[in-house]
């Protein structure tokens, strides 16, 4: 376990209470985003990417509940922190920017009233929260950013109102920035500009990101590290280049085989991965991908796997890394 | 808000666009023709109410028994009542009376509703439920039912009229705030707030309110003409203010006895319930427009 991470996440355990039942969100999940990194989560829908991001932020709903496990952001438990203290954090070490843009600003404030209302712990002059506000705008990308500051939020297309998100979170010079899929909404051309935004902010504010995704082609361009996640665990982490050269899980396998912007040869149907995610109310008792694995075997199906390390900088859940 | 000048310059300058000014506010208004319908008349009845006195040609509790029931004429431009009384000065002086009534208790139901509205949409689930139990017992008591326990038993005034006014209005607004509440406690950018770090207290003046007032206030000014009428239609029915107040109620009530010789008491007693409630209602479909920024045309 590297000493010097900003967020460590560690044996983190979520259940949601449903009327259904109890759905069980998260399971023993431990992940580490280093200083000055970008760590790239990826997994299907309901595979916990947002469950994950939320524990991180302390904003968990009200129907979760966390069996066990803790989240250190630089060192301190956001779970167990007083909510005093965590709203501290929130906004000037850590923040979050959102998927849709459309509904992630408030829709009667203009940009400039909400980016000052936010500063409210500086103790500034509203001249000068408004001037932050302006430049980091300019810097986002954002044209003519003090007349900009008067405008209301209906009047940006959803690029720019990402890029605006993407300001709000950076106006207190993080250390952490969580993107929830902040590309998702957006078209292919503007997801490119943000990704290539995000590059060089990393770089500018010397800050870390952790960006959620189910685009493996953004989180091979972006990510140094990468975190797969399937039904609630992960089940493979390494580098960018561990995961997208080296694959050792099963699953990760199949999700590379299935991008489709890595395959070349034409056929009629796009490759999937039979079967469906399980349902997380009556978890597998052996590996969660053992119903869907094409290489499952016996001892699976009984035994859940432990995660084997591969080198010094990647591990996969899976029997076979040891077999 | 205010637009301190900046000493950064970042990008160059794109097109320079209009200034907001109350001037752009007033262009936003002329460009409705209803709504400055609305605001002329509401001005009017405003006006009326404020000087009354001043304006009034005649005391409006002069009894003239030698000039009753004498029709419009240029004397009396609204004729007279069976006392004899100036009905023109009687609907201005009732003007007050409706003003009172009508926006005052309105502005204060609003405020409680809002208050309870808040605490019931974003505090914890037992006290909205609590919260709710009482805003229907109230809601589902009938209006003239309690005007008129009210009434008997503390007897008839403006107070009273008001309170009653207060009780019944009240939970309406506080039912329709806790509702908007609970859709906004629940949105992205309330989320995306509190990722940023704004704190319950913050979340719920700085950004639940201004969603929620542009929708109470079209509402409200859509109620006080309601309230007018209600309150003409309490004291039509005996329950309101006693004589020899000059309310728009009692005016038409009294009419009403003498609809056969001297119908233009009832007319007169009409108009102003009308034009009062024409006035509020175009007013308040104007400002929905002018509070949705969406809607806001850039002029």
């Amino acid at each position: 376990m590297e000493a010097d991470a900003v967020l460590a996440v560690q044996d983190l355990s979520i259940d949601f209470q449903t009327p259904n039942g109890t759905v069980h969100a998260l399971r023993g999940v431990s992940l580490e985003v280093p200083r000055g990194s970008i760590v790239g989560i990826v997994g299907e829908s309901g595979s916990g990417k947002s469950t994950l991001a939320l524990a991180a932020m302390g904003l968990l709903p009200e129907n979760a509940v966390v069996r066990g496990g803790a989240v250190r952001f630089d060192g301190q438990d956001v779970l167990t922190m007083p909510p005093a203290q965590l709203r501290d954090l929130r906004g000037r070490r850590l923040s979050m920017v959102f998927q849709d843009p459309m509904t992630s600003l408030n829709p009667v404030l203009s940009i400039g009233t909400q980016m000052v209302d936010i500063q409210y712990r500086d103790r500034t002059g509203a001249a000068e929260k408004r001037r932050k506000a302006a430049a980091i705008l300019g810097r986002v990308g954002i044209p003519d950013p003090e007349q900009r500051l008067r405008r209301y939020p209906h009047e940006f297309s959803g690029g720019m109102r990402q890029r605006i998100a993407i300001a709000m979170g950076l106006l207190g010079n993080p250390a952490l920035l969580i993107a929830d899929e902040p590309t998702t909404a957006l078209d292919v051309t503007l997801e490119a500009q943000i990704i290539h935004l995000l590059r060089e902010l990393r770089r500018e504010f010397r800050g870390s990101i952790m960006f959620i995704s189910h685009n493996l082609g953004l989180i091979a361009e972006l990510c140094d590290h990468v975190v797969i996640l399937y039904a609630g665990e992960v089940v493979e982490h390494g580098t960018v280049h561990d995961i997208f050269h080296r694959p050792r899980h099963p699953y990760t396998e199949a999700l590379l085989v299935c991008d489709p912007a890595r395959i070349d040869e034409v056929r009629r149907e796009l490759p999937t991965i039979p079967g469906d995610v399980p349902n997380l109310l009556r978890v597998p008792e052996g590996c969660v991908f053992a119903p869907r694995c094409p290489k499952v075997f016996e001892r699976c199906r009984r035994e859940p796997p432990a995660d084997h390390p591969v080198g010094t900088t990647q591990s996969a859940r899976c029997h076979l890394v040891t077999a | 808000m205010s637009a301190p000048p900046s000493e950064i310059a970042i990008g160059p300058p794109i097109a320079p666009l209009p200034a907001v000014s109350g001037g752009r506010l007033l262009r936003r208004v002329r460009s409705d023709p209803l709504g400055l319908l609305g605001l002329a008349l509401v001005a009017l009845v405003v006006f009326c109410g404020l000087f009354a006195d001043w304006i009034a040609p005649y005391d409006p509790f002069k009894i003239n028994v030698p000039a009753m029931f004498s029709a419009p004429s240029a004397a009396h431009i609204m004729g007279t009542d069976n006392l004899g009384r100036d009905i023109f000065s009687r609907i201005l002086k009732g003007s007050q009376i409706a003003l009172v009534v009508g926006v005052s208790s309105i502005l204060i139901s609003q405020v409680i509703g809002l208050a309870l509205g808040l605490i019931a949409g974003y505090g914890p689930r037992w006290l909205d439920n609590a919260l709710i139990l009482v805003f229907d017992a109230v809601y589902s008591f009938p209006t003239v039912v309690l005007g008129a326990v009210l009434m008997a038993i503390v007897g008839a005034s403006v107070h009273t009229l008001m309170f009653v006014v207060v009780v019944i209005q009240t939970p309406a607004y506080a039912r329709l705030v806790r509702t908007a509440t609970l859709a906004k406690k629940n949105s992205d950018f309330v989320l995306a707030e509190r990722s940023l770090g704004a704190g319950p207290v913050r979340i719920l003046v700085r950004h639940i309110l201004p969603n929620i007032v542009g929708p109470l206030f079209i509402i409200g000014s859509m109620d006080i003409p309601a309230v007018i009428t209600l309150e003409a239609g309490l004291t039509y029915l005996g329950l309101g203010l006693p004589p020899p107040a000059p309310s728009w109620g009692r005016i038409l009530e009294e009419g009403y006895r003498f609809i056969r010789d001297a119908p233009w008491i009832v007319v007169a007693g009409g108009i102003p319930l009308i034009v009062t409630t024409l006035g509020f209602t175009f007013l308040g479909e104007s400002l929905r427009d002018l509070l949705d920024p969406k809607l806001r045309r850039i002029v």
